[in-house]
């Protein structure tokens, strides 16, 4: 198969228990996305979000099932699918005693998609000098910065975890922006979120996961269409407590 | 693993040579108020409290630094591999054990550094003075072993292996029992520093129990006298299974961090 005719991702039973209370986290998850898609990854704290995207980062290994990135098995040493994808972790992963140019020199060897021009013109817009010490800034700044870094890269597969939690609504748009504009037609993004009134307009598909299992998946449009509300009426609806 | 090992020293350089540091400048100052002592008992007495004090100071900067070139591999794995660091350092596109690996050589460095660092130490501070006379005493008595009967009488490539284990030993071991640790710690839902806090004492108890279970089997059944061949030959087979077992211990934490690293990961 064309690799661009390929899925970009694909779950086959995809499970994860953790050992803590035996219970599983995600369950028997089946699910393609292809590429050049804005992917929602929707629903309420401790449905699966998390450990959904770590397993597809290889930073989890699944109970059962597998994962496939650009038709590559995902594993603990997958270093094909770990160039491919580009994550940003729901926390600062950044050693904080460095300078920002350090972190993008170490961006740079690492990876070879990293495009450092990118990175350095979205840092001047935010006002962030190259010699500026990562502990000196705000955890939001932090947060900007390491969505840049993240988004600096040519990657194939942007896993989000949580991009917009904790950052007041300016933020937001500079954040939606951000991954707007780094966005291309062969990669595809998958964002996790509960907040779906903001990033909704940007979305082209959406999965509800709920207790570690996929409600609903498809395309943005289509549920709409067929459920007669937006994603977030359907989301406050689904999910009321 | 080179690249990592670049990153990894970038990040701790420091911290060594400023320890390293003062090290070098306590033992400076001990040298400088060595040369003020006199035979003179009255100004002695005001001049030797100093020296004394700088000298206990020097052995303290000595000993502070070889606890810190083990303490910070562990401080280092600790943040970039089990904490939020982790995050990053795991999808960076190398393979886990090159993580590893290139913490514990760095770390192995560290230590090769510090030892460099207190042998220049000891040599500024106390060489040539009065103090120097214990050291002097200790290389003395060290000359009485008869290296060549040992070496001769005995197997030369146990002696070698020997060596060689001890070395392996010295340089990862503690950081290899340390890292382990904090493997175990992690496989636990909560109250992972505790939990690796423990893993460490109980795999430190064993490998002392395991080491001294060896050390006395072995002198019980080889060494009865030192004056023939037989017993030099058993005195080199004794110090090869006293070495032997903490280095298979540090082989089987570095084997075990690495499966835990590679399937186990647990990263909150």
């Amino acid at each position: 198969m064309n690799a661009q005719n390929m899925p970009l991702l694909e779950c086959e039973h995809l499970s994860k228990r953790y050992t803590k209370n035996g219970f599983y986290a995600l369950y028997d998850i089946n699910l393609t996305l292809a590429r050049g898609r804005i992917v929602g990854l929707l629903g309420p704290n401790g449905s699966g979000k998390s450990t959904f995207i770590k397993l597809i980062t290889g930073l989890l290994v699944p109970t059962d099932g597998t994962v496939r990135v650009n038709g590559v098995e995902v594993s603990a040493n997958s270093l094909e699918t770990r160039e491919r994808i580009a994550y940003l972790p729901e926390r600062i992963a950044l050693d904080k005693n460095q300078r920002t140019e350090k972190v993008v020199d170490f961006y740079s060897d690492f990876y070879p998609n990293f495009n450092v021009p990118r990175a350095y013109d979205m840092l001047s817009r935010l006002g962030i000098a190259p010699d500026m010490k990562l502990k000196t800034m705000s955890k939001g700044m932090l947060e900007k910065v390491q969505l840049i870094l993240t988004m600096a890269r040519d990657a194939d597969l942007y896993l989000l975890d949580e991009p917009i939690a904790g950052v007041d609504p300016a933020a937001r748009d500079y954040i939606l922006g951000t991954i707007l504009s780094c966005a291309n037609p062969d990669s595809t993004i998958l964002l996790s979120t509960h907040l779906i009134y903001d990033i909704e307009p940007i979305l082209t598909d959406a999965i509800f996961l709920r207790q570690g299992q996929i409600m609903i998946a498809g395309d943005a449009n289509a549920i709409r269409n067929d459920k007669g509300t937006s994603l977030d009426g359907l989301f406050r609806e689904v999910f009321r407590c | 693993m080179l690249k990592l090992m670049k990153y990894e020293i970038k990040s701790v350089w420091w911290l060594y040579v400023t320890s390293g540091a003062l090290v070098l400048a306590m033992a400076g100052i001990s040298r400088l108020l060595c040369l003020f002592l006199t035979d003179d008992p009255e100004i002695m007495v005001w001049r030797i409290l100093p020296y004394s004090v700088s000298v206990g100071l020097t052995v303290f900067f000595l000993l502070a630094a070889f606890v810190f070139a083990n303490v910070i591999p562990a401080v280092r794995f600790y943040q970039t591999v089990l904490k939020d660091q982790g995050y990053l350092t795991f999808t960076l596109p190398v393979r886990r054990s090159s993580v590893y690996f290139a913490k514990l050589l760095t770390g192995a460095l560290g230590l090769v550094f510090t030892l460099l660092i207190a042998a220049g130490g000891v040599f500024i501070a106390f060489v040539g003075t009065k103090a120097g006379d214990v050291i002097d005493g200790i290389a003395e008595i060290l000359s009485i072993i008869d290296l060549d009967g040992i070496v001769n009488g005995g197997q030369i490539a146990l002696f070698i292996v020997t060596v060689i284990l001890a070395l392996l030993q010295y340089l990862f071991g503690t950081s290899a029992v340390l890292f382990c640790s904090m493997c175990i710690g992690q496989l636990a839902s909560g109250n992972k520093l505790l939990y690796s806090i423990l893993s460490y004492v109980g795999i430190s108890t064993a490998a002392s129990a395991i080491s001294s279970f060896f050390s006395l089997i072995s002198q019980a059944l080889f060494i009865d006298g030192l004056n023939d061949n037989a017993a030099v030959w058993a005195l080199d087979l004794t110090s090869f299974l006293q070495a032997l077992p903490p280095f298979l211990i540090t082989v089987g934490c570095v084997i075990t961090a690495n499966i835990l690293l590679k399937k186990h990961l647990n990263l909150e």
